[in-house]
């Protein structure tokens, strides 16, 4: 062994010390045998481990740790591991940078690889649940005709299934009906699994899927189908994935050809499941090694039935339709905060402009000053200078004759209302205010900073109504609040239930945003509900612009950027500032507000 | 624009540029509204304003016989001066034009009555 390869190993087991207590290396084969620098985290090609494997040896598992840059690997004995040892050391398998490093390892404490070791609730899977004769008779029916999907061929019997919605037309039903073929298929059921007695689908999709191709992880919609959901693999064994979106655990299914898979209760309703797209899977023999398993020509009968009316009274919320107003979604999103160099882009594209295309009509319906900011407003004393910070159309510039008031905005739209109002205005953007510092007694920002998208940026507006306040000069900042509750009082907000007609009741869930290169994907609010989202606060809400000679389903629908704050956190960002001192903090109709005094 | 909004404007924002005050004015157009003089007000005023600013000001919309130099304790007694002020900062409305940094020469317009202060990404 090199002594540079040497010296990697000495260095990565350290890291793993730290890593993960208690691992213990040794000199000597151990039955367990790890690969310091490659994991998940690096895109370690398992695959081709595998096969390499099994040409001299047994491999009984292999222990993906969670986004980590290493793995373990299981053998029968310490003499396997000593084979793959001397023949992995130091070679490249995959990617010629990276030379494998190996160690013995005599102690593995428990790993997290958030993958579920006991099976979900409700899971089933009948193994050769027809005769190969059978499976041929059924494949026969399906013909594949130019319904393409992207990525799969589908076809539909009973009813259709709607893609888009996720949902069927009951009052709809298609001519093709379930093929009478199927009818044996209900007598095994009887048969064979006792709970399922007598239960009949009038729903049947067939996927058919090439080596490679997958489907996304998904529900099946809570209220349309009743529990449970059968499904016939054919042609082809595969291994589903199987997910559970609160609590991030895994669950891999290898289901063979012929079997029956049924998924009911949790595994139905607090599940997601679906199928990597990959031309192999990794599965373990009857003798209880790991081996890879080429996929081929499949096709899945799923059986199920409606339910007329669609209802749905489970107890999971999290994906279920029906309870969607109350439901918190975990998403997939990248969940971290917006990147910089997107930043800048992101609030041209998603704020500047929709509120110069949408500023009149914003304008109408922005017309009651909030009576706290009135207040605040009408309490500084006579010949005070106030500057509003996104005054947008100069709702509290007409308040308190007994003080001098500028306000500034980036959007031309509103701003010229407020000239014609005759206000005193400027154009700029909160970040760079063009007043000189020290000039002001007060300062107001109502619903501005939250529509920055970095807590950088967030800062610095803050930073730049300090720099031009005068010492002892107050400033009130209003943000939207993550939580639209207070002491289970609904805001108005929530209570003026979709009466607004800016309001837009049929948006997707997520809306992906092209920002040059860049993509980033955002949840969408509904509107009048609380925040459902974690995604850090950062949200796309919809307003649809309301005009005259536009029909209602023309009309064009807006995505504004927020960014919702949790409470604390409007004040947390203020105290990251010296010279301040905060004076007041309340919540007020779904706000989060903060009065600042400069010192 | 009113020139009381002038007074209180820089462009000491743009990267590099230490002191952006006061600003070049360059006025096209202007409208004169008359509103009922304050004297208090702009007694209040007065330690508020840069007199190197006012000057500048008072020379682009054509105001003669401002002082070179404002002196606090009697310029707040001189009812003409108070005046002439009033009529300054409150009454002309600058409605086309600019506004230009002393030191990078960079033109902020100003247009409807509302200078554009906003400053490009590479500006900042």
């Amino acid at each position: 062994m090199s002594k540079k390869i040497l010296r990697k190993i000495k260095g990565k087991q350290a890291m793993l010390i730290a890593d993960c207590n208690e691992i213990e290396f040794s000199s000597e084969p151990q039955y367990i045998l790890g690969i310091l620098n490659c994991g998940l985290k690096n895109g370690i090609k398992t695959e081709i481990i595998i096969e390499r494997i099994n040409l001299h040896a047994r491999l009984e598992d292999i222990i993906l740790p969670h986004n980590k840059s290493y793995c373990f690997l299981k053998f029968e004995n310490a003499k396997d591991s000593e084979v793959i040892y001397n023949d992995f050391l130091g070679k490249t398998l995959w990617n010629e940078c990276v030379p494998l490093l190996l160690s013995y390892v005599k102690h593995l404490p428990q790993i997290n690889q958030n993958e579920l070791q006991q099976c979900p609730d409700g899971l089933i899977l009948i193994e050769d649940f027809i005769t190969p004769e059978m499976e041929n008779k059924l494949i026969s029916l399906v013909k594949c005709d130019d319904n393409k999907m992207k990525n799969r061929n589908v076809q539909h019997f009973g009813y259709e299934f709607i893609y888009g919605s996720n949902s069927v037309d009951h009052n709809n039903p298609l001519e093709q009906k379930i093929p009478s073929e199927c009818d044996d298929l209900w007598k095994l059921l009887d048969q064979k699994c006792e709970a399922l007695v007598g239960f009949r689908p009038d729903q049947l999709t067939v996927n058919q899927y090439q080596s490679g191709q997958g489907i996304p992880s998904h529900c099946d919609t809570h209220s349309i189908f009743e529990d449970p959901i059968i499904s016939l693999s054919l042609g082809s064994s595969i291994v589903m994935e199987f997910k559970e979106p609160i609590s991030g655990q895994h669950y891999s299914k290898f289901l063979p050809t012929r079997s029956l898979l049924i998924l009911s209760r949790e595994i139905r309703y607090k599940w997601m499941h679906g199928i990597v797209p990959k031309k192999t899977d990794i599965i373990k023999t009857e003798k209880g090694y790991l081996t890879v398993q080429n996929r081929k020509l499949r096709y899945s009968f799923t059986f199920r039935k409606l339910k007329i009316p669609p209802c749905c009274d489970c107890d999971f919320k999290n994906l279920c339709d029906v309870k969607s107003n109350e439901r918190k979604v975990e998403k997939e999103y990248s969940n971290q905060e917006v990147d910089e160099n997107v930043a800048a882009r992101l609030e041209k594209e998603n704020v500047h402009k929709v509120y110069n295309e949408i500023g009149n009509h914003f304008s109408e319906t922005r017309h009651t000053p909030w009576r706290k900011v009135e207040n605040f407003i009408n309490s500084l004393p006579e010949g005070s200078f106030l500057l509003d910070v996104g005054c947008g159309n100069g709702k509290y510039l007409g308040i308190n004759e007994k003080i001098t008031k500028f306000g500034c905005d980036r959007s031309d739209t509103l701003l010229n209302v407020c000239t014609h109002r005759n206000y005193n205005v400027f154009q700029c953007d909160c970040l760079q205010i063009p007043f000189i510092d020290e000039s002001m007694d007060a300062c107001i920002s109502v619903a501005v900073i939250h529509h920055l998208s970095t807590k950088e940026r967030r800062l610095q507006a803050i930073s730049e109504m300090i720099r031009v306040l005068k010492t002892n000069g107050k400033a009130l900042i209003y943000v939207w609040a993550k939580d639209q509750q207070k002491d289970n009082q609904k805001t108005l907000y929530l209570l003026q239930h979709q009466e607004k007609n800016s309001d837009v009741k049929d948006v997707p869930e997520i809306a992906t945003l092209q920002i040059d290169e860049n993509k980033i994907e955002l949840p969408i609010h509904r509107n009048r509900t609380q925040f459902s989202h974690t995604n850090n606060g950062n949200v796309l809400v919809p307003w649809k612009l309301k005009q005259k000679e536009v029909a209602e389903s023309e009309q064009k629908v807006f995505l504004r950027y927020y960014h919702v704050f949790d409470e604390g956190e409007l004040e947390t960002l203020c105290k990251m500032h010296e010279r301040i001192k905060i004076v007041d903090s309340y919540y007020d109709q779904g706000n989060h507000c903060v009065i600042l005094k400069k010192i | 624009m009113k020139l009381l909004t002038y007074n209180f404007l820089t462009s000491k924002c743009i990267k590099k540029v230490k002191v952006g005050y006061p600003l070049k004015l360059n006025i096209m157009e202007q409208k004169v509204e008359s509103t009922n003089f304050n004297p208090e007000f702009i007694q209040r005023v007065l330690p508020r304003l840069d007199w190197s600013a006012i000057k500048i000001a008072a020379d682009s919309v054509g105001c003669q016989g401002f002082p070179d130099e404002i002196n606090l304790e009697t310029s707040t007694n001189d009812t003409e001066l108070l005046q002439k002020l009033h009529h300054l900062l409150l009454e002309i409305e600058v409605v086309t034009g600019s506004l230009i940094c002393p030191e990078t020469n960079r033109i902020f317009p100003i247009t409807n009555g509302i200078p554009n202060m906003l400053l490009n990404e590479d500006e900042v």
